[in-house]
């Protein structure tokens, strides 16, 4: 892994606490957590990816009420499919890396909402496709600018010798 | 530094890899389905260690906008109570006046009435007030009109049906003859300009060489002229000003009654059944200094000695009366074995 890539994803993780826990300004912060476990999975091994979405799925399920360890399990395969992406995308391009986040952002609020259970579930289209579709915009926004101030590609090329 | 690649397919690296990742999977899927309890435990666990700074970070910003708001309810209560004090001042102003009035009405012999003066405030009526009593009440020309403090002018005319033209002590016009309290010392007083109105004065006038009046002495009407009964206060020595040839003094005299502060007075009537001044009964023991229309008529019982003093010194003595009245009442109450409650207001007389 990358020491850029180690400090984004330390950082954002550190940033999605401090604006969602110790701030407290909810959904008013874009979803970091995902953005970080996003750029570590194209930068570490399958099973690493898997088991850091396990992480930060659990810090995030420690706050919840209801439903622990359904972020978790979300996490980690959202973690297992962006480590499986590395093979089938070069991810080079900024559209890759806006439709990246985007996808992983509504596959991410897709997932935790069928792991929810039937009585914490809200209405399909509107926590997923409204509300999840806004908030991936949102993310894949701030993704984008991150990728762009702090130059982060993965370009197969260069990977492979 | 190059981005990290996928293990060769042929490897034995790949296989690991996809164990791994069913390990971590099947690990969080068996966390998810862990009893409550125990999931609550796990997360207890977290929010205690890792997630700890963030949780006090948040309580501190919650603490800090719980004492912002706590400061602006509180602002907002001391303004609340300021309003509410400003407001209770001025009505306890208004209840002392009233209180004085009524104190004053009780004591004044019959034919006294009650009237509210308003002072025009224009440069060129200084000196003047209207009292919205006139003919119809009874009241005529040359009444005299008093305050709890003493005396505070004289009607000059009066107009309409219920309105009369009035004169303070301040007026370039006025006087009235008066007399120090023993009545040993007759004299004129009156009104002398000052550099601005809060310095006019009343100066007492063509008083006897060979008496001396101290500083502190009270001056009352005399009764002499018939315009002013006997016995109204007008104000207390504050020195002498002039010695005029070896045979008379005359004094600075400071009044009783600030015109400024004259709201409510009581205002003689004319159609009373008293005797009319200046035509006494004869043989009634009238002084024989006494000429035609001197009044023999001496109210000075309305304003004892000890209760001569401006409102300003008046209103300074009201909380030493609460004070008083609260102790009394505490006595008394300990005397009947009831606790007595020294917190509570006490309305003075």
């Amino acid at each position: 892994m990358r020491p850029v890539a180690v400090v984004v994803t330390v950082a954002l993780v550190l940033l999605h606490l401090i604006l969602r826990v110790g701030l407290g300004i909810g959904s008013a912060a874009p979803d970091l957590m995902l953005l970080a476990l996003l750029v570590a999975a194209r930068e570490i091994p399958l099973a690493a990816a898997s088991g850091v979405g396990l992480v930060l799925g659990l810090l995030e399920d420690a706050l919840a009420v209801l439903s622990f360890g359904a972020t978790a399990l979300t996490f980690a395969v959202i973690g297992t499919v962006g480590a499986a992406t590395r093979d089938l995308f070069l991810g080079d391009s900024p559209l890759f890396g806006f439709s990246y986040v985007f996808v992983g952002k509504l596959a991410r609020d897709a997932l935790h909402w069928l792991l929810l259970g039937p009585e914490l579930r809200e209405p399909f289209v509107r926590s997923v496709v409204l509300e999840g579709g806004l908030a991936a915009l949102y993310v894949a926004a701030v993704g984008m600018i991150l990728f762009t101030v702090t130059g982060l590609r993965w370009d197969a090329s260069r990977a492979r010798p | 530094m190059p981005a990290y690649s996928s293990p060769d397919p042929a490897s034995g690296g790949l296989r690991r890899q996809i164990w791994g990742t069913i390990l971590v999977l099947l690990t969080a899927g068996s966390i998810l389905s862990l009893p409550n309890a125990l999931q609550e435990r796990f997360a207890g666990a977290l929010r205690s260690s890792a997630l700890a700074p963030f949780i006090a970070l948040n309580s501190a910003i919650i603490d800090v906008g719980a004492r912002a708001e706590d400061a602006e309810r509180l602002q907002v209560m001391v303004d609340s109570l300021t309003l509410e004090l400003q407001a209770r001042t001025t009505l306890d102003e208004e209840n002392r006046r009233l209180r004085d009035l009524l104190v004053l009405a009780d004591r004044l012999p019959r034919g006294w009435l009650a009237a509210e003066a308003v002072r025009p405030g224009l440069q060129a009526s200084e000196g003047i007030f209207y009292l919205d009593v006139g003919p119809d009440e009874g009241v005529k020309t040359r009444a005299p009109v008093v305050t709890r403090e003493g005396l505070a002018g004289v009607l000059r005319t009066v107009e309409t049906r219920s309105q009369a033209e009035g004169m303070d002590w301040s007026h370039p016009e006025f006087a009235a003859s008066a007399m120090s309290e023993d009545g040993l010392t007759y004299g004129i007083v009156e009104a002398r300009r000052g550099a601005f109105r809060e310095q006019d004065r009343l100066v007492f006038l063509h008083t006897p060489f060979n008496t001396v009046l101290d500083s502190g002495t009270h001056i009352l009407t005399s009764g002499r002229g018939g315009v002013f009964p006997r016995g109204i206060p007008i104000g207390r020595i504050e020195s002498v000003i002039e010695e005029e040839g070896g045979f008379e003094r005359n004094y600075l005299v400071t009044p009783f009654v600030e015109p400024g502060e004259m709201t409510l007075v009581m205002v003689e009537r004319a159609d009373t059944d008293e005797p009319p001044r200046g035509d006494p009964a004869p043989g009634d023991g009238v002084p024989n200094a006494l000429v035609s229309g001197d009044s023999i008529e001496d109210i000075g019982a309305a304003w004892p000695p000890e209760e001569r003093m401006r409102a300003d010194e008046r209103a300074r003595m009201v909380p030493v009366w609460q004070d008083s009245l609260r102790q009394l009442r505490d006595s008394i109450a300990g005397l009947l074995g009831v606790a007595g409650d020294t917190a509570g207001p006490v309305a003075p007389r």
